[in-house]
């Protein structure tokens, strides 16, 4: 072993500078991982069996039948009592996402006065029993503008999550699958699409088509394109290398069974995962495009409009900036909560 | 490793010629041309002679080919000039030109402030074992990021220069008008550092290394500093780009929220006035930003890192 | 000197996961009531298989416990001094001074972004035992004494600039840097190639006999603690199941335990699994050793160039021609400039019903040969026939009706199973895929299959991640035998597996043989096991064959001085042991 003459194409670099073609790293004189065992997992002197595996018990080659609750996966009977106390901060943001969406889909249920038309002599009134939010400059309920902003800013969002997942995912996938030219040109196009920030490509795309609620979110939907599909093709690329997926070629499986059977529910995953904690960046980019004005023309209450519209009453009237962005950072921290669990139950299922 | 960087530096002048085709080709597409924007936008739409018309035309040669102009485009894209800003007739380079100090003294704070915060949060909770504190730390960045960075950049106004009058609302004057924007900016990107150097102690602390550091006897606090944090800092590197690249886009907010001047308030005028020359400049030095800011990063990482250098054992 | 022992560890639990209140909690610590001492001077294996809580108990002893883990009872001696529960601040004292450690994998136990110097300096500065000034020429005497040719220039150098040995060699030098009174050796040569390990062992027991330092030795190898230790200690499920001196412990197992650990353990001496001598065995397609490949290129030609769809055979053909043939095969890869010779000009013949044992240790280009031999890697130069048919260069689609035929087992069955599917999917799946059957009769071609390895039937609608590693290596090998196939290539089947579960696997391996007249490609690096159930043996060094021909001819008479090497290295025949392993 201490030959250097089996000097082999060294494994992947342990940590890559920055994505396309790292400097081939230097394999020890002594790397175990001969060509093959980049794709054939450690083909290296021994996997001993014992070692580090006892030092958990449970874990590891003796993995028992009741390996699946140790993890913590959710087991049949856990009462929803009992996961709020497990875990309230879930609990709470899903019970926040759903009030949300109600508002969305309902405005008029739990919005008490109209949004767009106030009574002048309550104008500027600060949060009291009646106006929970308190009330703009024309007199208008602050809260009933929330309420009905969720429906236009979360259509938004959404729709910019569909955008940024259909498009990005597919590409992603022909892109990891097909490989050769076509995923050359595409990961080119990626690397053009990340190189600039976000809110600026979807400001550019935003000065292209105009302004608008709608158009914002085509905008925010296209500045997530290039993310999901790299996210895509590099889950494509590392399950076609998986053991089980070569094994099932060598077993002579067909191709296109094994993408369908073995790659694809691998790869989808983390997609679906990071379409979840996209849902949160793109209420941020939603409402901060909004708030530079760019969005629904004014009487409209988006959630980043509102905010903007209370910057000139900031000195006197603190709720209408602030609580209208309260309301986006909660909505954005229970995606984001309610996302994380839904990655940490996926690293589970592994 | 010199054959490593040039073929980068190849891929960035790629990526630099890309987003400026990308740019132009969307110019041409657009059903107006600069002039007419222009005319509409100062209203002289129909008042200046048909003549005058023409002569702006052939000033932005609109009236020539598609591929001509794109030459005429390319050529000038190579000798820096992005070309005349639609509404307020001056050159693309000369207005960012004017407008990028403030912005880069402002990025340039907010990221110190963003490391200072994120790194010290990170360490903080690799240094805690457990306990409230620490469960309290690991809790706030998800909560920063989650902040609007125009909502964050409100209520320090409304706190710090409205009640308590300590800094000034809004303009460029002086020290005191940076520190409020810069703090907004810094925080989300803050965040985004802590929540990768916190995953990447963790995952650290886990490594076989640490165990045969505290075999050796090293304290927690001396296996923390000497063994754990250089590699677990490396991840963090490779994100300086996108850092950068975030500090641009969140200049385009905060210097809205705080009447600055400067490259970010130069992206919203251009996009409420349609003006896509400057927009194309400024996706283009964004990119631009971008490739040099990775390119460093490509240069330095292997000083930090032995293993990416050629080793002399394989040599 | 006193007579207290240096380390005593009274009735050790230790347990994981956050601490329950009352009741029950001891049946899931991972150690159990472990009592045991280690004298002045004393060489102590602790032995185990996987999930016995030998290595928990070795960490608990000087603290390095993960931060979930704890001792829940129990205490823990040493020198005298009752150091269970010491704050991390009493026990920094101990840890490189007083007790060393000799961790598991070199590969991931140095600290990849600090030079070798600094790393080893640490210990020495941290203890007081060098200042700034000196620190460097001490530095260099530990590294010459760990036996590094260029002291000066190794201390320059990052780890990933040192073979595995030398990195060992390394935390060897740390670990024994302040002459500390026991060293806790974690498994310290698993991670390393047989000759390695040999020779990392006798440094060990070097350095620590010349300074009466104690060892406890953490190992699931018994072969390693029959050679290394004076007393053996058994571990299972976080007890102690016997203890004594090492001559007794193989000698004599009191333990029912103990002696099927040591009846599973491969050897170099004891009785094999397959008959290789005797023609009488009923095994289908065996011929005698005369008969066999000894000179493989003069094996009999197949006739022309039979398409690969020529499905029929003659009798005559399966009598005579070799079901695999691997004609001076060699494997290239090229990466930007240079290009590394993986495998050079291999040749290799697999009977029909035959077990070749292809043997190479890391980086010996054993696992390329299985995956050209699986045409899984198209070969640079050389030919690659099955059954005659020539298939180095055979199209998918060509390729596919001949798969069938040969089928891979791999080496880790947590690897090779996709996690997603049940077992009952996953040995259906070769079925399904070349259309065998409906369904209903694919499912009791799956339930028999099922039987063949032995795994009850409740297994069907569970998932992989679900089984133990033998049970996955189960299922692995009954979906390489769905589609009745008369080759398998076994890429190390048994190397991720304790040598109990191993034992089993083998010898379903060679019922297999007998029952349905199979043909094995066996690759391992364990020579042990490689014995245990090849008809032949090929040696495999830097991807060029040092050695090749019938198994027990190249396991008592070698020729070639590395395959003596080799088999010199396997633990458990030194002349400690001797007397005791011959009975194993």
């Amino acid at each position: 072993m201490s030959d250097p003459a089996t000097t082999l194409p060294g494994g992947p670099a342990p940590h890559e500078p920055s994505d396309p073609g790292t400097p081939g790293l230097p394999p020890g004189p002594d790397s175990g991982l001969g060509p093959a065992s980049v794709s054939v997992s450690g083909f290296g002197p021994v996997s001993e069996p014992a070692s580090d595996l006892d030092s958990e018990p449970g874990s590891g080659s003796d993995l028992g039948p009741d390996t699946a609750s140790r993890l913590g996966l959710p087991r049949r009977g856990t009462g929803g009592a009992r996961a709020i106390v497990r875990r309230p901060g879930l609990v709470l943001s899903v019970l926040f996402l759903v009030l949300v969406l109600a508002w969305a889909l309902t405005p008029g249920v739990f919005a008490p006065f109209d949004p767009l038309v106030g009574s002048p002599k309550d104008k500027l009134l600060p949060p009291n029993g009646t106006y929970w939010f308190g009330t703009d400059h024309l007199g208008r309920d602050l809260f009933s503008r929330v309420v009905h902003g969720a429906s236009l800013s979360l259509t938004a969002t959404a729709l910019a999550v569909l955008v940024g997942f259909l498009a990005g995912s597919s590409l992603g996938l022909l892109s990891g699958y097909l490989g050769g030219r076509f995923d050359d040109a595409v990961m080119r196009c990626v690397d053009v699409l990340l190189s600039i920030p976000g809110l600026l490509l979807s400001l550019a795309v935003v000065t292209v088509l105009g302004f608008g609620t709608l158009n914002v979110a085509v905008a925010v939907g296209v500045a997530a394109v290039a993310g999901f599909a790299r996210v895509m093709r590099a889950d494509v690329l590392r399950a076609r290398t998986q053991v089980f997926v070569e094994a099932a070629e060598a077993l002579g499986v067909g191709r296109w069974r094994s993408l369908i059977r073995h790659v694809l529910p691998h790869a989808v995953g983390s997609v679906l995962v990071m379409a979840a904690l996209e849902f949160g960046t793109a209420i941020l980019a939603v409402s901060s495009l909004s708030f530079l004005g760019f969005g629904a023309p004014p009487p409209a209450p988006e959630w980043g409009s509102l905010v903007s519209e209370g910057r000139n009453y900031l000195v006197s009237a603190w709720w209408l900036t602030t609580l209208p962005g309260a309301v986006i950072v909660l909505t954005m921290l229970a995606t984001n909560r309610v996302a994380r669990a839904l990655d940490a139950g996926r690293g589970d299922d592994r | 490793m010199a054959r490593y960087l040039l073929r980068r530096a190849v891929q960035g002048a790629f990526v630099l010629w890309a987003a400026f085709t990308a740019g132009f080709v969307i110019l041409y597409l657009l059903p107006s041309d600069p002039v007419e924007i222009m005319l509409a936008s100062t209203g002289s739409m129909g008042e200046l002679d048909p003549g005058a018309v023409a002569a702006l035309r052939a000033e932005y040669h609109v009236d020539e080919p598609f591929y001509v102009q794109y030459g005429i485009a390319l050529w000038r894209f190579v000798q820096g000039d992005f070309g005349t800003s639609i509404p307020q007739r001056l050159p693309v380079t000369e207005l960012i030109g004017q407008a990028l100090p403030e912005t880069l003294g402002l990025a340039g704070l907010a990221f110190a402030i963003a490391v200072v915060l994120g790194g010290g949060l990170a360490l903080l909770t690799g240094y805690l074992r457990g306990g409230r504190l620490r469960w309290l730390l690991l809790s706030l960045p998800p909560l920063l990021v989650s902040i609007p960075s125009f909502w964050a950049g409100l209520i320090l106004l409304q706190v710090f220069s409205f009640r308590l009058g300590w800094f000034p609302a809004i303009g460029n004057r002086g020290f005191a008008s940076v520190v409020l924007p810069a703090v907004t900016l810094a925080l989300p990107t803050a965040a985004i550092i802590a929540q990768v150097l916190i995953k990447s102690l963790r995952q650290t602390w886990d490594e076989a290394f640490v165990v045969t550091a505290t075999a050796k006897g090293a304290s927690r606090l001396r296996v923390l500093f000497v063994d754990v944090l250089r590699h677990a800092s490396l991840p963090s590197l490779t994100l300086v780009g996108m850092t950068v690249g975030n500090m641009l886009a969140g200049a385009i907010v905060v210097e809205t929220v705080f009447s600055r001047l400067g490259v970010g308030r130069l992206v919203e005028q251009a996009v409420s006035a349609q003006d896509i020359p400057m927009i194309q400049g400024l996706v283009v030095l964004s990119a631009l930003v971008f490739v040099v800011v990775n390119l460093v990063v490509d240069a330095v990482y292997p000083l930090l890192d032995p293993r990416i250098r050629p080793s002399r054992a394989a040599t | 000197m006193s007579t207290q022992p240096l380390l005593r560890l009274t009735d050790l639990r230790v347990g994981y996961g956050p601490a329950r209140r009352g009741g029950d909690r001891h049946e899931t610590d991972a150690v159990r009531g472990v009592s045991l001492r280690v004298d002045r001077g004393e060489v102590v294996a602790l032995v185990g298989e996987s999930g016995s809580g030998k290595s928990s108990t070795a960490h608990a002893v000087n603290g390095l416990l993960p931060a979930t883990g704890r001792i829940s009872a129990g205490r823990v001696h040493f020198g005298g001094q009752d150091i269970t529960g010491w704050p991390d601040r009493a026990m920094r004292h101990l840890r490189g001074a007083e007790i060393g450690f000799i961790p598991q994998d070199p590969a991931v136990a140095l600290n990849p972004v600090r030079r070798i110097g600094h790393q080893v300096a640490d210990v020495l500065l941290l203890h007081g035992r060098a200042t700034r000034r000196n620190v460097r020429g001490l530095v260099e005497a530990v590294l010459a004494e760990a036996g590094l040719p260029d002291p000066a220039d190794y201390a320059r150098r990052y780890p990933h600039e040192l073979s595995g040995g030398m990195r060992q060699r390394v935390l060897i030098g740390i670990a024994l840097a302040c002459a500390p009174r026991l060293v806790i050796a974690d498994e310290p040569t698993s991670a390393l190639d047989v000759t390695v390990q040999r020779r990392i062992l006798d440094h060990i027991q070097r350095l620590t006999s010349a300074n009466g330092t104690a060892v406890l030795l953490i190992t699931h190898d018994l072969g390693v603690a029959a050679d290394r230790a004076d007393r053996i200690v058994v571990m299972r499920e976080g007890q102690v199941v016997e203890e004594g001196p090492t001559e007794r412990i193989l000698g004599g197992p009191r333990h029912a335990y103990t002696r099927r650990l040591l009846g599973a353990v491969p050897t170099l001496t004891g009785p094999t699994l397959i008959a290789t001598s005797s023609p009488g065995r009923a095994v289908p397609g065996a011929r005698s050793e005369t008969e066999t490949a000894s000179e493989p290129r003069l094996e009999s030609r197949p006739r022309a160039e039979a398409g690969p769809d020529s499905e029929t055979r003659s009798e005559t053909d399966t009598e005579t021609a070799p079901l695999l043939e691997l004609r001076g095969v060699t494997k290239e890869f090229k990466r930007a400039a240079s290009v590394t010779v993986a495998v050079s000009d291999v040749d290799l013949v697999v009977g029909r019903g035959r077990t070749v044992g292809l043997v190479g240790e890391s980086g010996s280009g054993k696992s390329t040969t299985a995956r050209m031999a699986l045409r899984l890697e198209t070969p640079t130069r050389g030919r690659v026939l099955f059954d005659g048919v020539d298939i180095t260069t055979a199209t998918r689609g060509k390729l596919r009706p001949l798969r069938r035929r040969f089928q891979p087992v791999y080496q880790n069955p947590f690897a090779s199973l996709d996690p997603r599917l049940s077992v009952a999917a996953l040995i259906d799946e070769p079925l399904d895929a070349f259309g065998e059957g409906d369904r209903a009769a694919r499912r009791r071609r799956v339930a028999e299959l099922v039987d063949q390895v032995a795994l009850p039937s409740s297994v069907l609608d569970r998932h992989a991640t679900e089984l133990s590693g033998g049970q996955r290596q189960r299922v692995a090998i009954a979906r390489a035998l769905a589609l009745r196939p008369e080759l398998m290539v076994l890429d190390e089947p048994v190397s991720a597996l304790d040598v109990s579960v191993q034992d089993q696997i083998l010898r379903l391996l060679v019922e297999l043989q007998a029952r349905l007249g199979l043909s094995y490609l066996f690759i391992s690096h364990d020579l042990a096991v490689v014995r245990q159930i090849s008809h032949e043996v090929t040696i495999l060094r830097s991807g060029s064959v040092v050695e090749s021909g019938p198994a027990e001819r190249v396991f008592d008479n070698p020729h070639h001085s590395y395959t003596k090497e080799l088999l010199m290295a396997v633990p458990g025949q030194l002349d400690h042991g001797t007397d005791a392993s011959s009975r194993w």
